[in-house]
């Protein structure tokens, strides 16, 4: 910054007749509106005598000037100053935009944040809610026993104690789930060419007891190769065909079908799956992916209500979506759409 | 439907209990058994077979609903707003609502906006709370006759 009485000093600040604040303010004023005159001090042999000028601020798009440009012909002596406020301007400019871009990317960072503080809050009520459930009910059904040991039949009690361990079975199943739903919102993902084919044959193979012993058969097309997490792909497609065997109808043997659907977004793929199982009711579509959300009781259909929950945290993870199908035919299609593997 | 014996003079006559856990029915049922102030237990395990009953005319009066909120397909706030707008708001003459732990906020408005809600308890249930449901009962009974 050069000072006001050294031999060049009629750059800056004096150049201006307004203060220099003053000059900016104006010239960064044009940015709002047409050209602007701005009084200057040119420092002349006779001392300093006034300059009128006109400079215009350069914009591509954004209402931000990014640039002033001097417009007036003929002006030599206001060039050079001009030019180093331009460029002291310019500085100011990036800095302001860089600073601007910074508070959004923070702002955004902190929307992120307080959405998954809200999802974590939610979680853990849920988490203490669905837990706690159970918990009552053994506490009633252990005060019952203490009951029956003043005088109750050795029948209840067995009943009793039965109950009790069912509960406690209950409780421990949403125990791990819960487990396995925190260690999927924390683990790390990598990125990589995936071949569906290959991972739902894995995913077959994993649950051959299952398949045996309901009597399912599993069969898939040719699946495209998609960009994802191996591992996590391999859990949302044993959850949905797990889905498919244990929503199975009482009547027949389930009949599970994994091939390419509807194509999603540009650069996405479609995949479905769908079963010949009991259904899922319109009127309770939008909720079956909600936490711990269940549409059976306990003692028709075990499960921890975190299954579908699980399986759309990692669709959304991986860029995707998915969604449950209209099916006139009875069962449930889920569509998953999942980024397409592009090699380049 | 279960009838109990040996109950006491000032006994609530018929209970509804919609919870979805029907281990905590047996326990309910030995609790209300043992207790005698309940004459009369009907249990549904889901809300929309318990608004079914609700529907019938020949069904007996109810004077207690124990319920729950967190159900599957249809949750304690659903029933009692599809019951208000189906039966009016003298279906039954005490609804007390069972929490599992305290309400989220989201629950709290809803709880707030449905009148039709007497109390609240909170599970596991005992005989003290149907003691003082059964008194309250009783009083409304001796100031209204």
């Amino acid at each position: 910054m050069k000072h006001a009485n050294e031999p060049d000093a009629w750059y800056l600040p004096d150049v201006f007749a307004v203060s220099r604040e003053a000059a900016t303010r104006e010239i960064l004023l044009a940015a709002s509106g047409s050209d602007l005159v701005l009084p200057l001090r040119k420092a002349g042999p006779n001392g300093p005598q006034d300059v009128r000028f006109r400079v215009s601020a350069i914009r591509t798009g954004s209402r931000a000037p990014e640039h002033f440009v001097l417009l007036s012909q003929g002006q030599d002596v206001v060039r050079a100053p001009f030019d180093l406020l331009n460029a002291e301007l310019e500085k100011a400019d990036i800095e302001a935009r860089r600073e601007r871009a910074h508070r959004r990317s923070l702002q955004r960072a902190n929307k992120v944040l307080n959405a998954s503080n809200a999802e974590l809050k939610s979680f853990a009520y849920a988490v203490s809610h669905d837990l706690k459930s159970p918990i009552q009910t053994v506490s009633m059904l252990l005060s019952e026993m203490a009951q029956c040991q003043e005088g109750g039949s050795s029948d209840d009690l067995a009943d009793l104690i039965r109950m009790g361990q069912e509960t406690l079975q209950r409780m421990s199943v949403l125990i791990g789930d819960v487990l396995r739903y925190t260690q999927l919102i924390g683990s790390d993902m990598s990125m990589s060419r995936c071949d569906l084919n290959i991972i739902l044959e894995e995913v077959i193979s994993d649950s051959r007891a299952e398949i045996k012993e309901t009597g399912a058969t599993v069969r898939h097309g040719r699946l495209p190769v998609v960009f994802g997490d191996a591992v996590m792909l391999r859990i949302l497609f044993q959850n949905l065909i797990g889905n498919a065997i244990k929503y199975r109808h009482p009547e027949r043997a389930p009949e599970i079908l994994v091939q390419p659907g509807r194509k999603g977004a540009q650069g996405h793929v479609g995949i479905e799956v769908r079963d010949n199982g009991i259904g899922i009711a319109p009127e309770y579509r939008d909720r079956i992916f909600d936490l711990f959300s269940r549409l059976h009781r306990h003692d028709e259909i075990q499960g921890s209500g975190l299954g579908l929950t699980m399986c759309r945290r990692i669709v959304n993870r991986l860029d995707g979506e998915i969604e449950v199908l209209e099916n006139s035919s009875g069962g449930s299609v889920f569509l998953v759409s999942l980024k397409v593997f592009k090699d380049d | 439907m279960i009838k109990f014996e040996h109950t006491h003079s000032e006994a609530i006559e018929t209970v509804l209990l919609v919870d979805d856990d029907t281990f905590f029915h047996m326990a309910c049922k030995r609790l209300m058994q043992r207790s005698g102030l309940v004459k009369t237990l009907i249990c549904y395990p889901m809300a929309v077979d318990a608004l079914e009953f609700l529907s019938r005319s020949d069904r007996p009066r109810v004077d207690v609903i124990f319920l729950d909120i967190n159900m599957p397909k249809m949750n304690g706030f659903e029933f009692l707003e599809e019951a208000v707008t189906r039966f009016g708001t003298d279906f039954c003459r005490k609804i007390v609502v069972m929490l599992t732990s305290s309400l989220d906020a989201r629950d709290v408005a809803r709880a707030k906006a449905c009148s039709a809600i007497d109390s609240y308890v909170n599970k596991p249930l005992s005989h003290e709370h149907i003691a003082s449901i059964a008194g309250k009962l009783k009083a409304g009974r001796e100031r209204s006759g």
